[in-house]
């Protein structure tokens, strides 16, 4: 690699990545009772190690000019796939799911890096074919739906509706028509009530919860009313870091993972909130630009995919703290406890830098 | 190129858009539930907090200040229903009710209630006996369980109940030091939160958390139990034989202001107070107010030798009463104790010679010192419910000025009056009375030390070592005699006071010891003897006596002064048709003591007869009677010096009919004293205006 390219290294959005990993390692601190006697600091050590581990992993992405990595397209998506079949049948099973490949004792999460996948395979799909009618469609939803039926069979819905949502972001930026992609949607939620067959009761209770959170108070819609009410009774400035009554006594599920922003709402309160609101803000805004200035479509289309992958997962998961969206165990990057997440977005930032840093023609 | 095509740039534009109001959206949440909602959230949030169990702390232990404990907390198991747990509440109900002695509608209804209500556990019955927890765990419920609360034991039982006070059902003190010192005792709640406890069923994640109380600290109080129970047993006995109404002693140590005892009878068992009616849960000692009587004298005293109005070789004469801006003032002693030094208006607790050191100082130094002693302010004292005392400077005038100079016309707590005869032990530096010693942790560490503290010096020193002397004179050669402690100088003064109702008295006696480095004040109040005999020399006198020797005794204090010489033998007076009071007086007089059989004002006779010979001390029986006499002849008394009610009165009681002549005191009479009469006879008496009018 030319050391030259590294002087279009995008610095502010590396430093965005830091100051967010910085927050989420005082909540996750926080959350998992670091602090308190008895407490330990496990999950606060492995959140900084995961970080280290992410730097490396980013560096080896950036090195790697990204049409290079454009052109093991194939065998990135056969890895995958094998991944998750195997996960299917070796996985971990963990509060009914099998999502995890253990290896010592962690956890590998193959459906975390099918989002990347996805991203850098379907860009060289869109950037060798631009896709221009049904037929083409179908093609696309045949790549895609491949790894996300795969993925919902562990059942991980959430994961799903983010390969969902990173295909329909890069369809879209790549210019697909309108109408053609309003179209499926439509026929898409008119196939809802077959797909509704399909899901496990407790999705669908999920969903009816959305619907109305006080249908079952005490049960599923528990969740969203003490994330609301940990958040709700931080205030302006919150009520300090290890402080949350809520938090500390354990009234928020999932504390350091999809309801971590509970966590920070309640302690850091209004501020805190807005604050990490605006860094994702901007984290997405310079991914945007990047894919806005790329020297070429396939640059574009995957940082858009990135881009598309982090706005679907942080409306998502910050939404659904606040029950805005349903409860579906989508993580906030970077800032939820977990290592295939947390690597795997770090790769991401490292991909969008890679397309960034290179987006002049090199003069020799 | 193809990304260089203005659509895809416009529909980057429109993905960055879309992610911008996404995030005002968020962010627009975000404020609505944290400001919009907020205060309701925040509710919800507290509410969760108080859905969790409590965990009621140890309470602490309260020793007295040699470390033996007088109030503990011993766990006991309380009754605890868990209602989604029970399938058919009528069955449970009528199994319960029957064993914890509850009714069975209302403990159905209970049930029936937190079952709809959804709660996670409510308490059947609270700190139940052994059997009880025995007969329910035989039951063997579904969905009834025990829960461990603490129970306050009072191991002395009525010992210092007044000062210990007690604690309600959930352990809050509510009276005396349980109270005072309820905070530092109780120690913090610990909670079990779960959550099938607050919301009563299972979740998929299912929280549990234990958070321990923390133990309430022990309390040391300055209360010597061996001296507490030395007053409590004194007092007792006091009551019974004077057949009183009730009485209050209390002893403290003048240099720190600690109290080592203090006691009021009838008293009641703070392990069962529900069963005592409550007006015996109050601690008269520091609650009620009293008449000091000449007991106040030391004020006056204090007073007049700091201000130098008065020196004790400066003489006075008492006629028997005198004369305040036309009230006529009487001494207790008929006929007056005539002329005398101030030391011995001490000795005699003349009253007329109190009202002129009184007159002397004026109202406005008067009320300083009275003030200064801590009169008409409370004392400050760690026990709840001090009163301050009936003391008004504005009302005031002369009589008021003259009657309070020998203790009538105010009123004032035991607190007050034991602080400020102790200012005096103490050089003139009053202390601050306090029953709390120290703040204890469970491994003994000292966490809080109530130091002793001065709130002034009332009078100098020199002032005090004089009074002292005095005091001490009081109890050698005065009214105080029968508190004379052998071997130790002790001082101290009696008091004498009539209530407004008719006939009813406080005797009291509060003294020192030893005089010379007083290290024990003791007062002790008999409140409505009724026996004929209320005279503080005579009643309380005694009790001091008793439990000063035995507190000097118990803490190994060394005698002083050389045990008396062998006694004496001394003729028996004739004291018959004499006031009982005057023939106890001539008694002790004569070192002799008396005790009084039957009801009544005069002696009609007595046991040992007139001039037999008997040791020094001995007790000579006094036989009184309201009746008339049935003796034949009957002897004719001396009236001389008598008031017309009394001559009449006195007569009456020996069965012999009075003619008065003249009026004011009786002067002559026929036939003579001594004279022999037959029952009936009518007595010629003459009465003169005293002659002369003084001032």
């Amino acid at each position: 690699m030319d050391p030259k390219l590294l002087r279009y290294l995008d610095y502010r959005l590396i430093t965005v990545i830091v100051l967010i990993t910085i927050l989420s390692i005082l909540t996750i601190s926080s959350a998992t009772h670091a602090t308190a006697p008895g407490g330990s600091f496990h999950y606060t050590k492995m959140q900084i190690i995961w970080f280290l581990l992410g730097l490396v992993a980013m560096a080896i992405i950036l090195m790697i000019d990204y049409h290079t990595i454009s052109m093991l397209s194939n065998a990135i998506y056969i890895v995958n796939l094998i991944f998750l079949v195997i996960v299917l049948f070796l996985g971990r099973t963990t509060m009914g799911a099998q999502r995890w490949i253990p290896i010592g004792s962690f956890g590998f999460q193959p459906s975390e890096f099918s989002k990347l996948a996805i991203i850098i395979t379907l860009a060289r799909f869109l950037d060798k074919k631009k896709v221009e009618n049904l037929k083409d469609l179908i093609q696309v939803f045949i790549h895609v739906g491949i790894p996300m039926l795969l993925i919902m069979k562990q059942p991980d819905l959430g994961t799903s509706l983010v390969l969902l949502a990173i295909m329909f972001g890069m369809l879209f930026v790549s210019g697909v028509s309108v109408k053609l992609l309003l179209g499926t949607v439509a026929a898409g939620i008119a196939a809802l009530p077959v797909f509704w067959q399909f899901l496990h009761d407790y999705q669908k209770m999920r969903i009816l919860i959305f619907l109305n959170p006080n249908l079952d108070p005490l049960g599923f819609g528990y969740h969203v009313i003490q994330s609301k009410i940990a958040i709700g009774s931080g205030r302006i400035l919150g009520k300090g870091l290890f402080q949350g009554t809520q938090n500390q006594l354990d009234f928020i599920p999932e504390q350091q993972t999809d309801f971590i922003f509970a966590v920070l709402g309640e302690e850091l309160g209004f501020i805190g909130g807005m604050l990490l609101l605006l860094l994702f803000f901007i984290l997405i805004y310079r991914t945007i630009q990047i894919a806005f200035r790329a020297r070429n479509a396939l640059g574009t289309y995957m940082a858009a995919g990135v881009a598309s992958m982090w706005i679907f997962q942080v409306l998502v998961n910050v939404g659904m703290t606040m029950g805005l969206m349903p409860v579906t165990g989508i993580p906030l990057p970077f800032m939820s406890y977990g290592g295939s997440s947390f690597l795997m977005n770090m790769m991401a930032v490292g991909l969008v830098l890679n397309i960034g840093m290179r987006r002049q023609k090199i003069l020799f | 190129m193809t990304h260089g095509s203005s659509t895809v740039k416009k529909r980057l534009v429109f993905l960055l858009l879309f992610c911008f109001v996404m995030n005002i959206v968020l962010m627009g949440r975000v404020f609505w539930i944290q400001f919009v909602r907020g205060d309701e959230l925040r509710q919800k949030a507290k509410e969760q907090w108080t859905r969790d169990a409590p965990v009621e702390p140890k309470r602490g232990t309260i020793y007295d200040r040699n470390m033996n404990p007088l109030a503990i907390s011993a766990s006991v198991k309380s009754v605890m229903a868990s209602p989604p747990d029970i399938k058919d509440v009528e069955k449970t109900a009528s199994l319960l009710s029957p064993v914890l002695n509850i009714d069975k509608e209302a403990l159905v209804k209970t049930l029936q209630d937190a079952k709809t209500k959804k709660k996670g556990s409510i308490f059947i019955k609270r700190k139940i006996t052994d059997e009880e927890a025995e007969a329910v765990r035989k039951l063997n419920l579904k969905g009834i369980y025990f829960t461990e609360e603490s129970k306050r034991f009072y191991p002395e039982k009525n010992l210092a109940s007044h000062v210990l006070g007690f604690t309600g059902i959930d352990s809050q003190g509510l009276d005396g030091v349980e109270l005072i010192y309820d905070k530092y005792l109780k120690g913090t709640p610990g909670r079990i939160i779960s959550e099938k406890d607050a919301l009563s069923r299972e979740l998929p994640f299912g929280l549990e958390k234990y958070i321990p109380p923390e133990e309430g600290l022990n309390l040391v109080l300055t209360i010597d139990k061996v001296i507490q129970y030395i007053a409590e047993r004194e007092l007792e006995k006091a009551i019974a034989e004077n057949n009183a109404k009730r009485g209050t002693i209390i002893v403290m140590d003048p240099k720190t202001g600690e109290i080592l005892a203090m006691a009021n009878k009838p008293d009641y068992d703070p392990n069962d107070y529900k069963n005592y009616p409550s007006s015996l849960w109050r601690n008269s000692a520091v609650s009620d107010v009293y008449e000091p009587g000449s007991t106040f004298k030391i004020v006056t005293s204090a007073a007049g030798l700091e201000e130098g109005v008065v020196r004790p070789e400066d003489r006075f004469y008492d006629p028997g009463y005198i004369l305040v801006a036309g009230v006529r003032i009487k001494c207790w002693r008929a006929g007056g104790h005539g002329s005398q030094t101030f030391a011995q208006v001490v000795q005699n607790s003349c009253n007329p010679g109190f009202v002129e050191v009184g007159s002397r100082l004026g109202k406005d130094k008067f009320i300083k010192y009275i003030k200064g002693f801590g009169f008409g302010e409370t004392t400050g004292i760690d026990l709840p419910g001090e009163a301050k005392g009936i003391f008004n400077p504005e009302k005031i005038g002369p009589v008021e000025l003259a009657t309070i100079s020998f203790g009538q016309g105010i009123s004032v707590t035991p607190i007050q009056l034991i602080t400020a005869v102790a200012t005096v032990a103490n050089d003139g530096k009053m202390p601050a009375p306090h029953v709390a010693k120290a703040l204890v942790d469970k491994e003994g560490k000292v966490i809080y030390e109530f130091k002793p503290r001065v709130v002034r010096q009332v009078i100098s020193k020199e002032t005090a070592v004089e009074l002292k002397k005095l005091l001490e004179s009081v109890v050698e050669n005065g009214t105080g005699g029968r508190a004379k402690v052998e071997g130790y100088r002790v001082a101290g003064k009696t008091g004498t006071a009539e209530k407004y109702a008719d006939g009813k008295y406080v005797a009291s006696f509060v003294g020192f010891a030893p005089a010379d480095d007083p290290q024990f004040v003791v007062l002790v109040i008999i409140d409505e003897p009724s026996t004929g005999i209320y005279y503080g020399g005579q009643i309380a006198a005694p009790v001091f006596q008793k439990v000063m020797a035995d507190i000097l005794k118990y803490k190994g204090v060394k005698p002083e002064l050389p045990s008396e010489e062998p006694k004496e033998t001394v003729k028996v007076p004739d004291v018959r048709n004499l006031y009982v009071e005057d023939a106890r007086r001539i008694l002790v007089q004569h070192q002799l003591s008396a005790r009084v059989e039957g009801e009544g004002l005069i002696v009609y006779d007595q046991v040992p007869a007139p001039d037999s010979e008997v040791k020094s001390g001995s007790t000579v029986i006094l036989k009184v009677s309201d009746s008339k006499s049935d003796k034949n002849p009957a002897t004719v008394p001396d009236l001389t010096g008598r008031t017309i009610r009394e001559a009449s009165e006195i007569l009456n009681a020996v069965g012999l009919k009075i003619d008065i002549k003249g009026s004011g005191f009786a002067v002559r009479q026929n036939p003579p004293p001594g004279a022999e009469v037959e029952i009936g006879t009518v007595v010629q008496v003459f009465f003169e205006p005293p002659q002369t009018k003084k001032e």
